[in-house]
Formats: C-alpha cells, structure tokens, sequence
C-alpha cells in the first residue's frame, strides 16, 4: 500500500508535463514560489473550467457517446455478453453502410426502450433471455469465423 | 422629436441590444457534427474526463478530454482548450501524447499517433479542430525523465521558445536575475 502511495507520489501529471513545452524555467519557478497567474490569466483559468464542465456535459448528453449498448448494458450489465454484442457492432455491423444505418437506427430508439423496460420492470426477463440467447450465437458465429480465419 | 423621447428611444435600443448579448451567451454552441474531424463523425466516444496512470518505471497521470475509438479499433483523443489565438502549441501536443501514454499502459489499447486540439475562442466563441502528430513513448520518457533531472539540479531549465511569454511572466526579472534558479535557491 505504501508503494503504492510513493509512487501516486512521484507521478508526474499530462499538464505538468505540458507545461514544458510552455517554458522550462517558469515550471522551476512556480514549484519554488507557486503559481502567480496575472487577472487576465485568472480569468483565461476561469473561462476554461467553465468551457470544460460544458464541454463534458456536451460529451456525456450527446449522441456520440455511442459506446454505450443502452439496452444491453441495462439487462445485462456490462458483462461478456454485452462485449459480444459490442465486438459484433465494431466488426461487423459498422465496416458496412447498411450495419451503420443499423446502429444509428438502434441509438435512436435504445433510449426509449430502456425507459419502457425501466417502467415496466417484469418486461426485462423476456428481453434479457433474448438478448442471452442472441449473444451466444453471435459468440459461436464470431468464434467459427476466428477459426476459419486462423485456418 | 423632443429630448425626452430621444432619450426613451436610446433606452429601449440598449435594452434591446443587452436582451440579443445575453441571447447570444446562453446560445448552445454549434453541433458536433459541425466540428468534429471526419474521421472522428461516425466514431464511437469511448472516454470523457477519464484520468488513467501509466504506472511502470515513469509513472504518468493524465486525464483525457476525450476518446473515440475509430473504425480501426484503436483510440483517437481530442482535447479543449480555450485562447484567443487559433492554432495549437507544443504544449498541447505534450499533453495529448501524456494522455496517449498513459491511456496505452493502463489499458493496453492501440492510440492513435495523432490527435486533435479543439481550439474554442474566447471572445468570438468560434472552435476549429487542429490535427496534431504526437510524440513517441520514448519521447514521453525522455521528458518526464528531464523534468525529474531539473527539479533534482542535475539539468539546468531552458528559457522560454517565444519571448511574447517572458513579457507577460510574473518572474520575469527574477528570471533575468539568475542562470539556474532551481540552485540557486538550493544554494
């Protein structure tokens, strides 16, 4: 535990590092008096965690956040199958047109089926045994392509 | 028209005028799909302020804006920042290769040798994306290894690449006033 913590320590951060590229002898200085950032710099800080918070807020709310498999996630928490159903949509649905009108057709209308399964819990495992059951055939198809491949 | 009526009508056009600033101020800014680099359009958002430690000998921390993972399979970042002047600085091409770094040692993910600074402008409130080419691990290395030799006195700091930055710095006469400040106050 305490190595961990020595080494937590001694890590050096991105924008501790960044800041080199900004000016070597001001680093040294302002790890030996501390910072003095002038109004206007204060100011730029200021804008800029407002501008980050937003930015975030923009990242979490918008639809590229397509990472999440709403529906499965939800049932099936973000265990193996749900990776499965993620490996099937990176490698085989979104090389093609058709597969990637298919994800955004499926991100366009997750979000409200969740709501539904969230609002009619006894729904969920009917959706789940279907999701099971698609899963591990998608797993068995993707693995025989594996082998087939590596024949 | 008389005085008074003049005055009403100064009146009602500077409240007009505010009412159209503050409209503007809380005006959602353009959509993502507006900015966003084609290559990043139909990729998938995988990180958003996520912080990740490379641990290892060099043990870096970085917390990345945001990730997408590309069509490839392997990672794209982008980060904010917000200045006056469009363009992206050493400084940014560091950070993002930190972030590179440190994101390929705890996850063990492919990232991408490139990234992109999204440069939001302070007063306009305009963005455009800058492509940048990261450093290197060993590059990486090399810097977080120069920096610990600074603090430890065995490596004397350089002075600033542009000299607009020496005008605006709080130390600048101490700066001026010494060659090595770190032994300096050490001695």
């Amino acid at each position: 535990m305490k190595v961990d913590e020595t080494k937590r320590s001694k890590a050096v951060s991105a924008s501790e590092l960044a800041q080199m590229g900004v000016c070597e002898r001001l680093m040294v200085f302002e790890h030996l008096y501390g910072k003095r950032p002038s109004m206007a710099q204060r100011k730029a800080i200021k804008r800029g965690l407002v501008e980050h918070a937003r930015f975030y807020q923009e990242g979490i709310h918008a639809p590229a956040m397509r990472g999440r498999c709403y529906i499965a996630t939800l049932i099936l928490g973000s265990g193996h199958e749900t990776m499965v159903l993620r490996q099937f949509r990176d490698q085989v649905l979104r090389p093609y047109g058709a597969g990637r009108w298919t994800i955004a057709m499926y991100y366009r209308t997750a979000p409200a089926i969740c709501q539904i399964l969230n609002h009619w819990p006894y729904l969920q495992p009917a959706v789940r045994w279907v999701l099971r059951l698609i899963a591990r055939t998608i797993d068995c198809l993707m693995e025989d392509g594996e082998g087939d491949h590596g024949a | 028209m008389a005085l008074d009526q003049w005055i009403l009508f100064a009146l009602g056009a500077a409240i007009l005028m505010a009412l159209i600033w503050w409209r503007h101020r809380l005006r959602p800014g353009p959509s993502e799909q507006s900015w966003l680099p084609k290559e990043l359009r139909d990729a998938e958002l995988v990180y958003t302020e996520r912080v990740f430690r490379s641990g290892g000998e060099v043990p870096i921390v970085a917390k990345c804006d945001r990730a997408y993972r590309v069509k490839k399979g392997e990672i794209v970042l982008l980060e904010l920042k917000t200045r006056q002047r469009n363009r992206p600085y050493l400084s940014d091409v560091i950070e993002l290769s930190a972030q590179r770094f440190a994101i390929q040692m705890q996850t063990r993910e492919c990232v991408a040798g490139h990234g992109y600074v999204l440069i939001r402008r302070a007063n306009s409130g305009t963005q455009s994306v800058h492509r940048v080419t990261l450093l290197s691990a060993e590059e990486v290395i090399a810097l977080a290894t120069r920096r610990a030799a600074i603090f430890k006195g065995n490596t004397v700091a350089r002075y600033a690449g542009a000299k607009g930055l020496c005008r605006k710095c709080a130390f600048a006469s101490r700066c001026r006033a010494v060659t090595d400040p770190f032994n300096e106050f050490a001695g």
